[in-house]
């Protein structure tokens, strides 16, 4: 189901009592407006599985099932799957998974410098002395991004993980993503160059003009990914826009 | 498009604003998989094509096309073109149409993506919103004449409403300042402040409590800047 917490659901009454449509009935709870004066309700997911899937097992074996499901890809039928084999053959690996589960939920924190996940004070990039010495600044959404940025090993600088981007309408701001703390970094260390990597999204695109901004008063050298034509490609199977920016962005042969 | 949400592994939700429909959601289905041709068009500021059937509530979109490239916003102009999004997100109904809106934000859109100064087209936009969405953003002509009560205020129930006595400065409006949010002339800077003032009036009262989160785009580099 949605990942976002409680939204408003408009529940239509036949379709909750329809346990033959598994999937569908999400969407068909979400879009049946006609009812809406007679039953509106406020669910969260895991109110709406309970409401939609009633009890079909023993409480705790439910309830695992329910809380699989938090994964992505992970939908009932599979989540299923993964709870009988846990308790199948696996009971050993399912005890050590619950403690794995547990300390990295204690333990992972946020690296105090570029907020990437950390365990301790630093993660393994800010304490690393050579990527220290580096001037340059790489900005990213997540920690996957930094993940594939590194699996190209083109990058010898630090980090800095915003874990999000500017979107006005999930409610995202500079202070949620933590521009305040990029800013007072940009201010108390030699920096080079910022490199932006945010997604070519709009609201990418809004986070790397804000950052942009906030590196020119300090007088830092900006520079943002290019976008274009995947390598290997052709190029008739790229989209326009994409295409467009490798125009604006191309580059002279010397 | 004003809004997408991931939904599922590879699917969106959508909250488009249309010129026939308005507002409404619709379900991108695959558009986030990695072959899908939709991720580079579904974004804001594309003017869009979009066909799914038509019915209540959430719809499955069936196809995408851009009619146009992107429209090129930079910096303050793409957060007011956020802004204009955050706006109608929160203010239009689901599934009524809002034609002279769209046309406004359109055109809106692309005075933004031009050289002018940014303000006067917002505050252009804001008073169609309002007028759209049924609230009186003129007094009634006769107010002008009389002459005794010469303040006043607004509410979003009862429109303007006279004051007595001159209360906090930003809920409050002289006949003067009437007159010319009536009259209302972009290329003046103290009357876009007014209007600036009437909207934000109009919009904190409509919104009940929300703040909007584009506008802190603005604010805290303002502030930075000084």
């Amino acid at each position: 189901m949605l990942n976002s917490g409680a939204f408003k659901l408009i529940v239509c009454p036949s379709v909750v009592h329809d346990k033959q449509r598994d999937k569908t009935c999400h969407f068909l709870g979400l879009s049946s407006y006609r009812y809406w004066y007679r039953l509106q309700v406020m669910l969260d997911c895991a109110q709406l599985n309970r409401l939609l899937r009633p009890m079909k097992y023993s409480p705790h074996i439910d309830a695992l099932i329910e809380q699989l499901q938090i994964l992505p890809g992970v939908g009932p039928r599979s989540a299923q799957r993964m709870a009988f084999s846990l308790l199948q053959a696996e009971r050993a690996s399912g005890q050590k998974l619950a403690t794995r589960i547990e300390s990295a939920m204690t333990h992972v924190g946020h690296c105090s410098v570029c907020r990437n996940y950390a365990e301790g004070e630093l993660c393994g990039i800010c304490s690393n002395p050579k990527r220290q010495v580096s001037e340059q600044i790489c900005v990213v959404e997540s920690p996957a991004d930094v993940a594939a940025i590194e699996s190209t090993a083109q990058f010898k600088g630090r980090y800095f993980v915003l874990m999000g981007h500017l979107s006005p309408l999930d409610g995202l701001g500079p202070k949620e993503i933590g521009l305040d703390k990029l800013e007072t970094m940009l201010k108390s260390q030699a920096v080079s160059e910022l490199i932006l990597a945010t997604n070519p999204t709009v609201e990418g695109e809004a986070t790397a003009f804000y950052i942009a901004d906030i590196a020119k008063d300090l007088a830092i050298k900006v520079s943002r990914i290019a976008h274009g034509v995947p390598l290997g490609g052709e190029l008739d199977s790229v989209d326009g826009t994409t295409l467009s920016h490798s125009f604006i962005g191309r580059q002279s042969v010397d | 498009m004003l809004h997408s949400r991931p939904y599922r592994e590879t699917s969106q939700l959508l909250t488009v604003f249309s010129s026939e429909y308005g507002k409404l959601g619709l379900v991108a289905r695959g558009s986030r998989s990695k072959n899908s041709k939709l991720r580079g068009i579904l974004q804001p500021f594309v003017p869009l094509r979009l066909e799914f059937r038509a019915g209540d509530g959430l719809q499955n979109l069936y196809q995408a096309e851009a009619l146009e490239m992107s429209i090129p916003l930079f910096k303050e102009r793409l957060y007011s073109a956020l802004y204009l999004n955050e706006l109608l997100y929160y203010l239009l109904d689901e599934r009524s149409e809002y034609q002279a809106v769209f046309t406004s934000y359109q055109n809106t859109l692309f005075e933004l993506a031009g050289q002018g100064t940014i303000a006067p087209q917002l505050r252009k936009f804001e008073l169609i919103l309002f007028s759209e969405l049924g609230y009186a953003v003129a007094p009634p002509a006769e107010w002008f004449v009389e002459k005794d009560p010469r303040w006043f205020s607004y509410d979003i129930e009862t429109g303007f409403y006279p004051l007595q006595y001159p209360t906090k400065t930003q809920q409050c409006f002289s006949q003067q300042q009437l007159y010319s949010l009536a009259n209302f002339d972009a290329e003046h800077p103290q009357e876009l402040e007014l209007v600036k003032r009437f909207c934000r009036l109009l919009s904190s009262q409509l919104l009940a409590g929300r703040t909007l989160k584009s506008r802190e785009l603005f604010t805290s580099r303002k502030k930075e800047s000084k």
